[in-house]
């Protein structure tokens, strides 16, 4: 038996080119499908985020429309007249609610003997109540002794004498400064009227 | 080279087929599959940002209609404050401070030895102040007791100033000299508060 080839083209392995041509082709048609596939994907995709975004679009339209309409009815000019008189308001509220029972008790209680106070002016400001007090003393000590009293009662805090002076009688007249805390330190006798003489 | 040139020959219709369908791939995902994918992508960047563009915009919503919410608020409190609290003009403010004044003096044994009142108003306030200042004569407890009884009473009566004093000498008396306000509303102090309800 003749087991040599002596063909001058020899064979090539026929079975092999056709598996390898059958993969190729299956797996071009394969590409071509997911493509396809892939390509309706993306075009419903492209559907409906471009009626997402164009909803979205309309909707922030809408609302700025909305909004000016709003902004119209507020008016800085006016909302500026009105904050103005909103702190006009609470600065006179402010005013009104100073308790000066709670603040002579305070006074009482805490004014040594050879000082006399003779003018109280509240000062409400944005950081606060403000007190302008005038004081005579006997002496400077005495005044000293009064505003580290006032302090110690924590309803006043830096308060200064801003100027002292003698008079012709021989007293000490003082100009204190201070900023008022709160009045509540008093509790137990600020809700209470003076007593009875 | 030579065996696959034959290969290539011999399967030309195949191969052929083969070439073809792997071109249709390419030109299936170099023309349409990839200028898609940049179009969703292009779309999702918009959606994104139409979506951060209404959120902005719901946001501004929000806080326009809460600061017209806080205006309107604002409005009504301030609108009750000028209208139920504060005397509605100078007649409403000399009534609530002339005569109660007096009468409270009175009812505290102190002697009103001076009285003196004048209108005025700042720039830049809708408001008007009637300023008075009074002098009272008597017993520090009965000041004290005047004092009370005026910052508890309902009417809007502000006390500016207190200004303490000995008498004269002549007597045991002290000396109280007041510094009071009460606010009304006008625009002109002088055409009183008829334009009140149209300005409110």
């Amino acid at each position: 038996m003749l087991t040599t080839n002596l063909s001058t083209r020899p064979f090539y392995n026929e079975r092999a080119v056709h598996v390898v041509l059958t993969i190729l082709g299956l797996g071009a048609v394969a590409v071509m499908a997911t493509g396809t596939v892939r390509l309706v994907e993306l075009s419903q995709a492209n559907t409906e985020l471009t009626v997402v975004a164009q909803e979205a679009e309309r909707e922030a339209t809408r609302i700025a429309a909305e909004i000016v309409v709003l902004e119209r009815d507020i008016g800085d000019a006016e909302i500026e007249v009105l904050r103005g008189a909103a702190e006009e308001a609470n600065r006179l509220i402010d005013q009104r609610v100073f308790s000066w029972t709670e603040f002579f008790n305070i006074i009482e209680r805490t004014l040594p003997a050879n000082v006399m106070l003779t003018a109280v002016r509240p000062n409400p400001t944005d950081d606060g109540t403000y007190l302008e007090l005038s004081v005579m003393g006997r002496g400077v000590a005495d005044i000293d002794e009064f505003i580290e009293r006032l302090e110690a009662t924590g309803a006043f805090v830096d308060v200064l004498a801003r100027q002292e002076e003698l008079t012709d009688d021989g007293m000490y007249r003082a100009q204190l400064f201070g900023q008022l805390l709160s009045l509540d330190v008093s509790v137990e006798t600020a809700a209470e009227p003076p007593a009875e003489s | 080279m030579e065996m696959i040139k034959r290969v290539l020959a011999e399967k030309r219709l195949a191969v052929t087929l083969v070439v073809v369908g792997l071109g249709i791939d390419v030109g299936l995902y170099g023309l349409a599959v990839y200028p898609w994918s940049l179009k969703v992508a292009n779309a999702e960047t918009r959606a994104a940002a139409a979506a951060v563009d209404r959120e902005a915009a719901m946001q501004a919503f929000e806080y326009a209609r809460q600061t017209l919410d806080g205006k309107t608020q604002a409005d009504d409190e301030l609108r009750k404050f000028y209208l139920e609290i504060l005397p509605r003009d100078l007649a409403g403010a000399r009534g609530i401070t002339f005569a109660r004044l007096a009468e409270l003096a009175s009812a505290n044994s102190l002697v009103m030895e001076r009285r003196s009142a004048s209108p005025d108003r700042d720039e830049e306030s809708r408001l008007a102040r009637l300023r008075i200042t009074m002098l009272l004569k008597g017993d520090y407890r009965d000041m004290r007791r005047f004092i009370y009884e005026l910052e508890t009473a309902p009417e809007f009566i502000v006390i500016e100033e207190v200004v303490l004093s000995q008498g004269d000498g002549t007597d045991e008396a002290e000396v109280l000299n007041l510094g009071l306000a009460t606010y009304f509303w006008s625009e002109d102090i002088d055409g009183g508060a008829e334009a009140e309800d149209d300005a409110l």
